[in-house]
């Protein structure tokens, strides 16, 4: 069934319609604000809060079939709201994150630990980059949505978020750079 | 299309939401600078890791309870839904009567009485006591006498401490003057008497001297004979 048919149902008052909203988007959601905030903790929080606000306010939805962008749309602020209610503890532990890589991941000749260090590196790259930039990478290369899609999530015009995808693959190119993240760290080809 | 341009189009391009007329048209813009492409490799290469990112699935599973329709809050909640009125006019004369309802049950609880006087509406709890008495014409006069003689009283008063006072300070400044008076008077004749003093020396010198001349005249003159 349909998102669409699905809202329209808890609006004429299935309650079961929701639930069945809620399984089919809760897995999305917690990847997302788990992607955001690289802790299971603040993704369990972000995907409650979520689903809640979307309960109470579901009424509010102009357009039933815009029910995923509207929902990322709730996820994001809320996750934007996390970060400012403990920005300065989050900031702190960007600073840590900046100066852990070393190389010696390279000279390992464990390829195994060679491949789970870089994925706790490709975690901590992402966290670095700027909240906006690293929102549309996540919302880009994990969520699988379209440009205009997140555009419309977002709020923003479309070669924005291209521009922030630009940007923020850029950074990322240059965060391994310097962290020595190369092809051989996942076996690449 | 310029390299800016071109850009954007490399996102649409990479992740596959890109026409063909404009695919073309980016990838021989491409080939003409080697600086995008390799932009284009770089980024290929870091999409490309990004798909290693783990991710953890969530614990458990949420389910949305659905609020129990049967409480007492629900049941309150319809009566008064049913009792209230539709219309906004309706609400409005809804609201006063409960208001008036609400003011005349609270009345009659606590003794409420409203009484009307000339002097306007009285509101109490219980008996209202009666006013205390106010003064009358004769007694206002009398009051008012009484103030007036008290204010006679002490602006005499106040006069006659004021002349008390010039008084004192008249007898000052007499007693002082007279002291300069006789101050000056002392001085006058203490140079008075001097004057005299000298007046007499100087008289006295010219006797001695006139004697002294008619004296050596005499002389003269006996001589001469």
């Amino acid at each position: 069934m349909e998102d669409a048919r699905l809202v329209q149902d808890f609006l004429g008052g299935d309650h079961q319609a929701f639930n069945t909203l809620v399984s089919r988007w809760q897995g999305k959601i917690h990847h997302f604000a788990y992607r955001y905030f690289a802790s299971s903790d603040d993704a369990a929080e972000i995907t409650q809060k979520t689903f809640i606000k979307a309960y109470q306010k579901l009424d509010t939805l102009d357009d039933v079939n815009k029910f995923s962008s509207w929902l990322y749309r709730i996820a994001n602020n809320l996750c934007l709201d996390e970060l400012k209610r403990v920005g300065r503890k989050r900031a702190t532990s960007y600073e840590t994150l900046k100066v852990a890589p070393q190389t010696e991941t390279a000279s390992s000749a464990d390829s195994n630990v060679l491949r789970n260090e870089g994925l706790v590196l490709l975690h901590k790259a992402l966290l670095q980059l700027p909240n906006d930039q690293r929102v549309v990478v996540i919302m880009k290369e994990y969520e699988g949505l379209t440009f205009p899609e997140i555009a419309e999530i977002l709020d923003e015009p479309i070669n924005t978020v291209k521009s922030r995808m630009y940007y923020g693959l850029r950074a990322l190119k240059k965060t391994f750079d310097s962290w020595n993240i190369n092809k051989e760290v996942f076996n690449y080809e | 299309m310029n390299k800016e341009q071109a850009r954007l189009l490399l996102m649409d391009y990479m992740y596959g939401e890109l026409d063909e007329a404009k695919k073309s048209e980016l990838l021989d813009f491409i080939d003409q600078h080697d600086d995008l492409k390799q932009e284009f490799e770089e980024l290929t290469e870091t999409q490309s890791f990004l798909h290693h990112l783990p991710v953890q699935d969530p614990a458990e599973q949420l389910v949305i309870m659905e609020p129990t329709k049967a409480s007492s809050e629900g049941f309150w909640q319809n009566i008064l839904t049913a009792l209230t009125p539709r219309n906004a006019f309706a609400q409005a004369g809804f609201g006063v009567a409960v208001l008036a309802f609400v003011f005349i049950v609270t009345g009659a609880l606590t003794g409420l009485n409203v009484s009307y006087t000339d002097a306007g509406v009285q509101l109490g709890f219980g008996v209202i006591p009666s006013a205390e008495k106010t003064f009358s014409a004769a007694q206002v006069e009398q009051i008012v006498q009484q103030i007036q003689r008290d204010n006679v009283a002490l602006v005499q008063q106040v006069v006659a401490d004021a002349q008390e006072q010039q008084n004192i300070q008249l007898e000052e400044t007499f007693a002082s003057f007279a002291s300069y008076l006789e101050s000056q008077r002392t001085n006058d004749l203490q140079l008075i008497s001097s004057g005299l003093e000298d007046l007499k020396e100087n008289t006295f010198t010219r006797f001695r001297e006139n004697e002294q001349v008619l004296g050596e005249i005499i002389q003269t003159v006996s001589y001469g004979n």
